[in-house]
């Protein structure tokens, strides 16, 4: 499972790519899905973390994005939405 | 290494308005000039009574049909979602200077790929400048350049644009005395506006945009926007070849001042991306509700009439030395703006 994290500018989804790199994240800088929003700005694909592999696909997912969110909103980087993401774009 | 997957619907968006540009341009419209975002604004500003050049005085349905193919598309996908407080009275002079900057180079990044398909080898000087701006801008961005985050606004906010849009289309039917329609370089009104419509409707669905191409093959390596470009491109060679509108070397309305072409393209690059997106990206959003995007359009509509009142703006003769300092100021100023809205 994916996520994708939309964020208020350009600068803020470079800035929160960069942290969650950082932080061991299997992450994509990629330009803002069509089925997501009509802005031409971009967005942050984050994979699933793989630690916890007996957890249900779900689960891992919640607690990825928990983690995830905790250090965007610590660094306040100005998520504006978060996406379970099965389409490649 | 970029990343590569087809993307056709942005293919098909960008080929389609090749294809209309190169045809527009043999129903009527001035050479390699099928559609331009900044020149049909000056026009309307022309029309208005903005500046004094009544032979760059039409409302241009095209600009219209655009506003409102995007406004229809985006009501219908319900992304008609009116967005406003991003910095707006700095994207109005940013929108100012990208509007001098195109129309000493004489055109909009549309234009100038139109005239690359159409054999005009000036254009790549400022398709040079271009990316040398775009390049600008991202390093603006890399290092923490945001205008703000946008608020959602009242619905009304959203509605202004496109209801000027069509404040104008009826200005044209109806031709009172104190528009001026005096361009004779234009296709029939059902024809421009009717491209205009379709243009809209695909650059509002595909996100299409000729700086964000550029930009997000250098900032993040993605080349979905760019294959746009590059569809827009193939089509519209493609058609000037085929309508004998091919003409390698000639460069109508357009003249061979490179270092102005240079500079005014790289104010049009480093503006675009700190705007968020090329002056037709602004003209689609506006459609659909963002008002900062709005704030730029009017920025470009007083800057095509300062470019012309202030005797700025390039012709097939030449640049005034008034353009070239016009645009080296422009890129100062968009410097300092860029350096001044950074956050960490």
């Amino acid at each position: 499972m994916k996520y994708v994290l939309t964020f208020a500018s350009t600068h803020f989804a470079m800035k929160g790519a960069r942290l969650l790199k950082r932080d061991g994240f299997d992450v994509l800088v990629i330009p803002i899905p069509r089925k997501i929003s009509s802005e031409c700005g971009i967005a942050v694909e984050v994979g699933c973390e793989d630690e916890d592999r007996g957890q249900r696909t779900e689960d891992r997912g919640q607690k990825t994005i928990e983690r995830v969110k905790q250090i965007l909103e610590k660094e306040k980087c100005g998520v504006t939405g978060v996406y379970e993401w099965k389409d490649k774009r | 290494m970029v990343r590569f997957k087809v993307a056709w619907v942005v293919i098909f968006a960008g080929g389609v308005f090749g294809l209309l540009f190169a045809l527009l341009v043999k129903y009527g419209n001035p050479a390699n000039m099928g559609v331009c975002a900044i020149c049909f604004t000056r026009d309307i500003a022309g029309s208005l009574g903005l500046h004094r050049m009544e032979k760059l005085s039409y409302i241009r349905p095209e600009i219209i049909g655009l506003i409102l193919g995007a406004c229809i598309a985006a009501v219908i996908g319900r992304e008609f979602k009116p967005q406003s407080g991003a910095s707006p009275i700095l994207r109005f002079f940013i929108g100012l200077f990208v509007a001098i900057g195109a129309l000493v180079f004489l055109g909009c990044p549309i234009r100038m790929i139109g005239r690359l398909a159409g054999g005009d080898p000036t254009a790549l000087i400022g398709l040079l400048g271009f990316i040398v701006g775009i390049v600008g801008g991202t390093w603006l961005l890399r290092t923490g350049f945001t205008f703000g985050r946008s608020q959602e606004v009242n619905k009304t906010n959203g509605w202004v644009m496109p209801s000027l849009a069509i404040v104008l289309l009826l200005l044209l039917l109806v031709s009172p005395t104190f528009i001026t329609l005096s361009a004779t370089g234009h296709a029939s009104i059902l024809l421009s506006l009717s491209a205009g419509l379709i243009i809209g409707v695909l650059g509002q669905r595909s996100r299409l945009c000729f700086a964000g191409g550029l930009r997000d093959m250098i900032l993040i390596k993605d080349s979905y926007l760019f294959q746009g470009i590059a569809g827009f491109f193939v089509l519209c060679l493609g058609v000037n070849l085929l309508l004998g509108q091919f003409k390698m070397g000639a460069h109508p309305i357009a003249h061979t001042d490179h270092l102005a072409s240079f500079l005014g393209m790289i104010v049009v690059g480093l503006g675009s991306v700190m705007l968020g997106g090329c002056p037709f990206r602004q003209l689609i959003l506006t459609g659909q509700g963002n008002t900062d995007s709005g704030m730029s359009i009017l920025g470009m509509l007083v800057g095509t009439a300062v470019a012309h009142n202030f005797v700025l703006a390039g012709s097939p003769a030449g640049v005034p030395a008034n353009g070239i300092i016009a645009v080296s100021i422009g890129i100062v100023v968009l410097v300092i703006i860029g350096l001044a809205n950074r956050v960490r």
